[in-house]
């Protein structure tokens, strides 16, 4: 994975939080991420390239105002005047590549002066114990303790994902396999898919164990959700970072939010009013 | 009334993601595909990198057309995007979408599922020995996953002063209205491009402004989006344009209007090109709303 700056930018060099979204259903960790981009005073910084992305671009997604200013697959913003870094990332990766990406991505991070992963996502709310519903649909995971627990998030009322079990199985060969460089020894490895494997095969979960597997303090926070209008999840994704966020800080972060130009359209156009 | 579907409800375009295809344990079970490569002509004398003043690449039916119709191109060789893997023509399926791209893994052509699986695109010069223009012609789909690799090697191989792409428009990545009646060009531009107009004098900027940006909220894939994502992390002038329907026999006619409104791009004569008829693609209204 190889960074590129933007013209006259660079990366701050001090250590960062590093906020990034993983690929999920309804695609909510990306969604949060482009509301904070559009929120907090961020610059993109530069982009990343890396083989297993697949290739993407539009117009800018933020603003109004149409300067044109090209987007691309992945790329970095900074907060102005605070410690967080973003990457956003707006395509699949290629199939079969999601823990070789999740590596690269990883070392990156580990390479440039990251203090701490945040990384945002989306799972299946139909996973979702049915004792829990009507309790917050937030969990998390972290590498604060090796269990998964984390205090901070604790003190939140979050409460640890129940099916992160270190010790088990599929977890214990995701954490095997990101502490290769390569793929080969899951080649000789018979997985039959099953409930256990359901969160250890979920991207998220590539990169906090990659992450992890390189001494990176990571924490993900995860939304129980479906796929449809998940802009409502977004803000409520957004918000619990920035809860997060203030955990650090004397006093609250600031909790308006600027909706990205480009979500007028993210579910298509308006139906033709002539058909009615 | 519960299970009448209601037709006026709009769904939501469904995920881009297929998770079957992004899970941990799902391996990429081939090796690591063979990069793509430019294969020179013999006779062609030029030092490699060839350094033009301008790299033309089209993909779309009106731009294929105004290429094929030059009198005066050369060719200089070809694009060569090796199979991915040529043991296992089983698993090298893809599906072909209308934009030209092959979802799905390898170069697999579905409409000739007996070829080998070898892509190549012809690469031309215009202007005789000075080679100024280089011109690519992208007839058959590229796939996907091989765009960033077919990109990496074009600009290697031909590192132009400017880049411009020409392609249809990806209906099922755009989330505007479109009309099969209604012809259309947007533009994306890196920000080396955009930003050397900026400090240009008012009578040399051209009249590009009325060549609308790609709304925001939609996208771009495949190796249009590859050849400028490489030009915008490179610092390279890129330029994509992006026509619909290409329904009309006038849709060559109006890709040269529009590429005149750019100065770069003024240099190149095709009206040899527009001389000869242009058979439009035709797109039904019930697939505007797929």
């Amino acid at each position: 994975m190889e960074f590129y700056a933007v013209e006259q930018r660079s990366m701050k060099a001090e250590p960062m939080t590093l906020l990034t979204p993983a690929l999920s259903i309804g695609n909510v960790g990306q969604l949060a991420v482009d509301l904070l981009i559009a929120s907090l005073q961020t610059h993109k910084v530069g982009y990343l390239d890396d083989p297993c992305i697949l290739p993407c671009i539009g117009n800018d997604p933020y603003h109004a105002v149409d300067k044109g200013e090209l987007a691309v697959a992945l790329e970095v913003y900074e907060e102005q005047d605070d410690d967080l870094r973003i990457v956003q990332q707006r395509a699949p990766v290629i199939k079969g590549s999601m823990l070789k990406f999740s590596r690269s991505f990883s070392n990156w991070a580990n390479s440039n002066n990251t203090g701490e992963v945040v990384i945002l996502s989306g799972v299946d709310s139909g996973k979702r114990p049915m004792r829990d519903i009507g309790s917050s649909p937030i969990r998390y995971i972290s590498t604060a303790n090796p269990d998964g627990t984390d205090p901070r998030c604790e003190a939140l009322g979050w409460k640890k994902l129940e099916d992160y079990l270190p010790s088990s199985d599929a977890w214990r060969k995701l954490d095997a396999q990101s502490l290769q460089e390569e793929d080969e020894a899951l080649k000789d490895t018979d997985l039959q898919m099953s409930d256990e494997m359901y969160y250890p095969s979920l991207p998220f979960a590539s990169l906090f164990s990659c992450c992890k597997a390189r001494g990176l303090k990571a924490v993900c926070i995860l939304l129980f959700c479906s796929e449809g209008d998940n802009i409502q999840d977004a803000f409520f994704l957004g918000d619990a970072l920035q809860i997060f966020r203030s955990l650090n800080t004397i006093g609250s972060r600031p909790q308006t939010w600027n909706v990205p130009y480009s979500w007028r359209s993210v579910y298509g156009p308006p139906p033709d009013p002539t058909m009615y | 009334m519960a299970g009448i579907q209601d037709p006026l409800t709009e769904l939501p375009p469904p995920s881009r993601l297929d998770f079957e295809e992004l899970g941990n344990f799902t391996l990429d079970a081939s090796s690591a595909p063979p990069p793509a490569f430019i294969s020179w002509d013999a006779n062609v004398e030029f030092e490699t990198p060839l350094r033009p003043r301008l790299l033309f690449i089209a993909s779309s039916p009106s731009g294929l057309h105004l290429i094929s119709h030059l009198p005066e191109k050369r060719l200089l060789g070809s694009v060569v995007l090796p199979a991915e893997d040529q043991s296992d023509e089983g698993s090298s399926k893809g599906s072909l979408s209308d934009d030209g791209n092959i979802k799905g893994r390898s170069v697999y052509d579905a409409r000739n599922p007996r070829k080998q699986s070898v892509h190549t695109c012809n690469v031309y010069a215009l202007d005789g020995e000075h080679a100024s223009v280089i011109m690519v012609a992208v007839q058959t789909p590229i796939a996907e996953e091989r765009a960033n690799t077919w990109a990496r090697a074009v600009l290697e191989a031909i590192a132009a002063d400017r880049v411009m792409v020409v392609t249809m428009l990806q209906r099922e990545h755009y989330r505007g209205k479109l009309s099969a009646d209604d012809e259309v060009i947007f533009r994306l531009e890196t920000d080396a491009l955009r930003l050397e107009k900026l400090g240009k004098e008012e009578a040399t900027m051209g009249h590009d402004d009325d060549v609308p940006y790609f709304p925001s909220g939609s996208i771009v894939s495949g190796f249009p989006a590859a050849v400028l994502t490489r030009c915008q992390l490179l610092g390279l002038k890129g330029r994509l344009l992006l026509s619909w329907p290409e329904s009309r026999s006038s849709a060559p006619s109006l890709l040269v209007t529009i590429l005149n409104r750019f100065p770069d791009i003024q240099c190149l004569d095709f009206s040899s090109s527009l001389q000869v008829p242009f058979k439009g693609k035709s797109v039904s209204d019930l697939e505007i709303y797929m």
